[in-house]
């Protein structure tokens, strides 16, 4: 009897310890952290919602946080978009061999993301970049592309060339459970591939592009890799504030505030919320219409 | 932090024990952590467990400094998990020491050898009257160049003043369009050193007070000198240690380098093919006076988390300062010796250097160090003093702001995070 009551609670223990150690303290921790403040002279002290007010008059933070932002209209749509496409073209049939096409566009999402930035940081070099020998050889001159207007379009390309597979792998695989009789049914009423896939299967795929959408909200906001591996080679445009991530890192290991930096992550995660749920009451209000 | 107190006692309690009878304490085993990234660092540990056999060294090579800084930072804070010594930079010594996570190393065989060390290094690693580090390199400014490409532009040796390499930047540049006399230490993050060589003291400190002067007259000049080329096109602005900076030196489209003394392990490697054809020179002046500073350089510390401080401090101290070990790490790191005895060698002196033809580079370094001013400062937050200098002095090259501008901008940014971490600041005095 005591055995079977125990049971569940046994099967969840894994999951559950590792969830409390690793993610429910961390952030009591944090929490508890953002209240005090630890100075060179005189140690540690309580400051209340100090921390939390200077987060809010951070130029530094919120101008970083309005790039991502930038970022995530630009690039959200665009690597569900493209993965979308994809998709769909594999799943027509209209092309052969597309298992290949699958791997050949699944493979970037495999490589680790410091690696694909080293990469890309090469291929983007100025004097010596394979990009530029290109451009210069067909006469178009030498481009930065780690310039101050066009860095974040550059970590962008980086970022769709890495999780458009990653996109079209799930949703072709969504495809996949389509039942074939719809579209035998609207090939009969005449519909042509273009519509089929326009009326027929994305919609159906609507749930699996929102919870998409959510991922890539939330990994956008969570953008450092890519600016932290290439802020070296171009640290006038990439500086340590160029996204919230990469600034709390910057500020937690050379500048030794983590008080501070706790104070920021917690409003870090919270825009991150209001942005996810403001996405999610909004497709479903669209739903129910 | 509650708890790097209590580790701090311990050590301090165990510092006192250990103080009384470091005889005894040699006849037991004992094993220290000891974090490091200098060059075969390895081969020096072997050496120092011979001469100890009753200290086992577990060494760790982190690498580098900024992956050992993040471990370490993490460590201090955690309160526990630090090593027993730590290689830091000279320029964090004081932030580590101020914050009481490495501890003074006169009581434990620092007092000792202090004096046998070059004073404007000794000066670099005390914090109110006590050595918190023993060096292991310095690291003295001087200039390197191809003297082939200086030569077609009709430019024998280094000028002595900075106006007049100004002018032969310009002389350089019109004789090689595609190559540059030097790169911008605005964009290699080395302005503060100019500054040091200026016998500018942007930061003093004195126990808990801290004296911050960055927008001053001198600064200025110098900030605006360094904008002035860039803008006129005389000078590259690169980043520094990148692909592309290598590739640069490489291929002679750069012509010189503000050169720290362990700059041909550097510019070695990535420029072979231009081997033989490098001269070091003195560094230019403001008034021909030859001045100098230091481009980093580290210490060997031992950190308040250590069980064994007595033993930590004897591994620091002898791989830098015994005459046998001292020997070897010469031999095997090339790195620019510390002690006043080898500074001053003569066999040292007189090596030659194939990469610089021949030329026996380490008496231009050794006159360099013997003029680098002793005043100079690091701030107890150095990487928050590092990185805004770097940002504001590269805005100021960019133009979006006046160097004036930039350096007010450093002034107030520096003070109010001084305040905020409870410091008493006076300004330029």
């Amino acid at each position: 009897m005591m055995l079977n009551r125990l049971w569940p609670y046994l099967l969840l223990a894994p999951f559950l310890i590792v969830f409390v150690l690793f993610f429910v303290m961390p952030v009591v921790l944090g929490t508890w952290e953002s209240l005090f403040r630890h100075t060179l002279v005189g140690g540690r002290m309580f400051v209340g919602v100090d921390n939390f007010a200077s987060v809010f008059r951070d130029a530094s933070f919120w101008g970083g946080l309005l790039r991502v932002l930038a970022f995530m209209a630009i690039f959200t749509p665009l690597a569900v978009g493209l993965g979308l496409l994809l998709a769909l073209a594999l799943d027509s049939g209209a092309v052969a061999g597309g298992w290949l096409y699958r791997l050949f566009y699944f493979l970037p999402y495999v490589i680790p993301g410091v690696v694909a930035s080293v990469m890309w940081g090469f291929l983007y070099g100025g004097t010596f970049g394979p990009l530029n020998d290109i451009l210069e050889t067909v006469g178009a001159g030498r481009f930065d592309f780690l310039g101050p207007d066009v860095a974040l379009f550059s970590i962008g390309n980086i970022s769709l060339w890495m999780y458009v597979g990653f996109n079209m792998i799930i949703l072709y695989s969504a495809l996949q459970s389509v039942s074939p009789e719809l579209t035998e049914a609207a090939v009969l009423d005449g519909a042509s591939r273009w519509q089929i896939a326009r009326r027929i299967k994305t919609p159906l795929l609507a749930p699996v592009l929102s919870v998409m959408a959510i991922f890539s909200i939330i990994g956008t906001l969570q953008l450092f890799t890519e600016p932290r591996v290439l802020m070296p080679t171009a640290p006038d445009v990439i500086g340590r504030d160029y996204v919230p991530n990469l600034y709390l890192y910057s500020l937690a290991t050379t500048g030794q505030q983590f008080n501070y930096v706790a104070a920021a992550a917690i409003v870090l995660a919270g825009v991150t919320f209001l942005i996810a749920a403001g996405y999610t009451a909004v497709s479903r209000l669209r739903g129910a219409r | 932090m509650k708890r790097r107190n209590l580790v701090a006692m311990a050590a301090a309690a165990a510092l006192a024990i250990a103080g009384a009878g470091v005889a005894t304490a040699q006849d037991e085993q004992v094993e220290i952590e000891f974090w490091a990234w200098s060059t075969n660092v390895e081969d020096m540990v072997a050496l120092f467990e011979e001469a100890h056999p009753n200290i086992k060294v577990n060494l760790v090579n982190t690498g580098g400094g900024s992956a050992q800084y993040e471990k370490l930072q993490v460590a201090f804070a955690a309160g526990s998990g630090a090593p027993d010594v730590a290689m830091i930079e000279h320029q964090y010594v004081l932030q580590y020491a101020m914050s009481g996570d490495i501890q003074p190393l006169d009581d434990l065989g620092g007092a000792a050898v202090k004096g046998d060390f070059i004073e404007s290094l000794v000066n670099q690693l005390s914090y109110d009257g006590k050595l918190y580090g023993i060096p292991l390199d310095a690291s003295p400014l001087a200039f390197g160049y191809r003297t082939d490409l200086w030569e077609q532009a009709g430019l024998a040796s280094v000028p002595t003043t900075w106006a007049e390499f100004a002018e032969a930047a310009a002389t350089y540049r019109t004789a090689h369009p595609d190559s540059y006399i030097v790169n911008s230490p605005i964009s290699e993050g080395t302005l503060l050193y100019l500054w040091w060589q200026a016998g500018l003291t942007p930061i003093e400190v004195s126990g808990t007070t801290i004296d911050i002067d960055f927008a001053n007259e001198t600064a200025e000049q110098i900030l605006s000198y360094w904008v002035d080329l860039a803008s006129r096109d005389l000078i590259s602005t690169m980043p520094a240690y990148t692909p592309e900076w290598n590739a640069a030196f490489a291929a002679g489209s750069l012509a010189g380098w503000v050169m720290p003394a362990w700059g041909p392990v550097i510019i070695g490697p990535a420029a072979p093919e231009t081997s033989g054809l490098w001269r070091v020179g003195t560094l230019p002046s403001a008034d021909g006076t030859p001045a100098s500073a230091e481009w980093s350089g580290s210490s060997y510390t031992v950190t308040t988390q250590s069980q064994h401080p007595a033993e930590a401090a004897e591994l620091a101290i002898w791989l830098n300062h015994d005459p046998s070990a001292y020997e070897k790490l010469f031999e095997l790191t090339g790195s620019f010796p510390v002690l006043k005895s080898y500074a001053t060698n003569e066999e040292f002196l007189a090596t030659p250097f194939e990469f610089f033809g021949g030329q026996p580079v380490n008496q231009v370094f050794a006159e360099a160090l013997a003029v680098v001013p002793t005043t100079w400062q690091w701030a107890p937050f150095h990487g928050m003093v590092r990185s805004t200098v770097r940002e504001q002095t590269a805005a100021a090259q960019n133009g979006t702001v006046t160097p004036a501008e930039a350096l007010a901008n450093i002034q107030s940014a520096v003070v109010s995070y001084a305040q905020e971490q409870g410091f008493t600041v006076t300004t330029g005095q």
